[in-house]
């Protein structure tokens, strides 16, 4: 018998693995483990390297990935149509399908999960963050500062430490592009009393660190996999080369039944079809918030109930600095998240969160059809005012829509019934009137709602109560009704702000796997 | 009407964007794209969109009022394939990334742009009713 299995390789699951490792217990981490891809070999910046070498395989590939959005009726964000990145929905929704109403479910089956296709940034969760949740934030501290150390994340103490807490352990930051540095020198000379903007906090690396190589400026970040930007698998890999964890893999966890103070895993291998069951002392859940309600559904055969499904709704929308029109593309800019905004909006009575990023990382043929000109003037506008935009995605918290739903069907299938994005934009006015008072235009018509599932920001569905109770987990993350069973992610989020809480899930199931490691060690 | 060989549609559109005859490895590479786009397409789509390449001049007039009006969508979706296509291509790299034009070669070209689109467009719309009353 093992003493704990961990159900999930993804952010939260590998989190929960490394702390059980750190308390010698080595877990046995069963998932599906779809494999990446070999490294790339781009060693230009791409936009040299576009000018030498035909780029039809690394940009749209054999089997037309990079095209998905054009050529299949389901709509995915951008980066997840990459070549290289394929893998990471690989089979989703063959594994597990989902029957969608107004909503756009991504799914991994990956080894390191979506993480693999994540912007990396990694907030700590505070005070404000953790409203409603039964725990506070220094329940997590020590399991922030550990991560810290294990991901190395860069930032710098700004007009955003009091959202983003403590600097302690942090690399320096990256360097910002010539358009975000201009943007940010614009807000440093005029401050607003609602909106504070700062460096953003990156799981990446800005000088070389165990192995890992500093970020290198190259523009690649959509299309050639760089470990100077952390993902999970990296720290699995690393475990498993240790053996300090055993991973197993084409394993698609079904249900477990607990008996006599021990659960038994029933999985079937994805490769062969066979039946495979695993028995330990105690079950941690790590499959993503929709696959680990899945798992708890089927293992209660419930086709009834309904389960809440928070999610983080979004909007989009470029940004232009109208003195920088007719400049040359910068392609040397950080491709994800260089600057973060929160806005303590009184029009929408709440706190959201704003992630500002250079447009130097896709394809420009990405921009051509939201372009208001002819084709032909079109790729003139893609010369010249694209290198004078920015985008900015805008989150809310999850309440600021009606709450999305998650079942499980008799034929096996999940469902989820959403709702549409319909985020009031009129009320965007006070940021953007403070946008054009730092010299960056955006225009009503390229407002952008997000499909709602497309912040891939999922959680809440298992909440943690003080009380516990059916469907919810109690503080230490055991699930209601059980004895030995855990839910380490973002399922048992209580709340969902507008901060992405990718960091807090991983502290979490830390700080949850530190809880099931001490059981383990005292039975 | 008999349906247009993928390989005009490609050539055609390939001209109204960028003025030349299409290599041969572009249209290799659309019409396999293009195929996959073809199972999506209603037979009404397909259609309008035969009827376009046959009887349509300007394409890109047409295109621009048909993304305006959210009608002919089989064509705007081939021209943004082709966009896409074309990018991958080392020596057409100079359609999307341009040299350093400064703030007044920038503006002029946004505003030439605009008086372009505006011509198209009204051309365009035009064509997008004979096609309609063909």
């Amino acid at each position: 018998m093992h003493n704990v299995i961990v159900v999930g390789s993804g952010a939260a699951g590998v989190a929960a693995a490394l702390e059980l490792s750190q308390c010698r217990i080595r877990p046995l981490v069963l998932d599906v483990g779809e494999p990446a891809h070999p490294p790339g070999d781009v060693h230009d910046n791409f936009y040299d390297y576009k000018r030498g070498h035909d780029t039809y395989e690394m940009t749209i590939g054999r089997d037309l990935q990079g095209l998905s959005n054009l050529l299949t009726d389901r709509e995915v964000p951008v980066k997840l149509t990459a070549p290289y990145i394929d893998y990471v929905t690989r089979n989703a929704h063959t594994l597990s399908p989902i029957d969608e109403v107004d909503f756009c479910a991504i799914q991994s089956f990956a080894s390191g999960g979506l993480a693999n296709a994540w912007g990396a940034g990694l907030y700590r969760y505070t005070d404000h963050d953790l409203e409603g949740f039964p725990i506070q934030p220094g329940d997590l501290d020590p399991y922030f500062e550990k991560l810290t150390e294990e991901i190395g994340i860069c930032g710098e103490a700004d007009d955003l430490e009091g959202d983003f807490s403590s600097t302690l352990g942090l690399l320096p930051p990256l360097e910002l592009s010539r358009n975000i540095t201009r943007f940010y020198d614009a807000y440093r000379r005029r401050k607003h009393r609602e909106i504070r903007i700062g460096r953003a906090r990156v799981g990446a690396l800005s000088g070389a660190r165990n192995a890992r190589p500093a970020y290198a400026y190259r523009s690649l970040d959509f299309f050639q996999e760089s470990t100077a930007v952390y993902s999970p698998r990296y720290t699995l890999d690393r475990l498993s080369f240790e053996n300090r964890i055993e991973h197993r893999t084409s394993l698609l966890v079904k249900r477990w039944r607990e008996h006599d103070g021990a659960v038994t895993v029933e999985a079937r291998d994805t490769v062969t079809g066979e039946q495979c069951t695993f028995e330990a002392k105690k079950l941690l859940i790590a499959a993503g918030a929709i696959n680990t309600s899945k798992i708890v559904l089927q293992s209660h055969d419930d086709y009834e109930t309904v389960l809440p499904l928070l999610e983080n709704p979004a909007l989009q929308f470029p940004i232009v600095l109208p003195k920088l029109i007719g400049s040359a593309l910068d392609v040397t800019a950080f491709g994800l998240v260089q600057l973060n905004l929160v806005w303590d909006s009184q029009t929408y009575g709440m706190r959201l969160q704003g992630s500002i990023m250079d447009i130097t990382a896709p394809n420009r043929a990405e921009f051509f059809a939201s372009l208001p000109y002819s084709a032909r003037a079109n790729l003139a506008l893609i010369r010249t005012l694209l290198p004078s935009m920015l985008v900015m995605q805008l989150f809310f918290p999850a309440s600021s829509q009606p709450v999305t739903h998650i079942s499980l069907q008799a034929n096996g299938h999940l469902r989820i019934v959403g709702h549409p994005n319909t985020l009031d934009l009129r009320k965007l006015g006070p940021l953007l009137r403070y946008l054009r008072r730092l010299g960056a235009w955006t225009f009503g018509r390229l407002l952008v709602r997000v499909p709602a599932g497309h912040s891939v920001h999922y959680a809440g569905t298992l909440p943690m109560h003080e009380s516990g109770g059916r469907y919810r987990c109690t503080p230490d993350g055991r699930l209601g009704g059980t004895e030995n069973v855990f839910i380490a992610d973002s399922a048992s989020f209580s709340r969902l702000t507008a901060k992405n809480m990718s960091f807090a899930m991983m502290a979490n199931a830390m700080r949850i796997a530190h809880g099931v490691a001490k059981e383990v060690k005292n039975r | 009407m008999e349906p247009q060989h993928p390989d005009r549609g490609a050539a055609r559109i390939y001209a109204a964007v960028f003025r030349q005859t299409i290599p041969e490895m572009i249209l290799e590479r659309f019409v396999q794209a293009a195929t996959v786009l073809d199972r999506r397409t209603s037979d009404e789509e397909r259609v309008l969109y035969d009827h376009a390449l046959k009887r349509i001049g300007d394409l890109e007039a047409l295109e621009l009022a048909a993304r305006y009006t959210h009608r002919v969508p089989a064509l705007s979706d081939r021209f943004r394939l082709m966009v896409y296509i074309v990018e991958t291509d080392p020596d057409h790299q100079h359609y999307y990334v341009g040299s350093q034009t400064g703030f007044v070669g920038g503006l002029l070209s946004m505003v030439g742009g605009g008086f372009q689109t505006t011509v198209k467009l009204i051309k365009g719309w035009f064509l997008l009713k004979r096609l309609g009353s063909a």
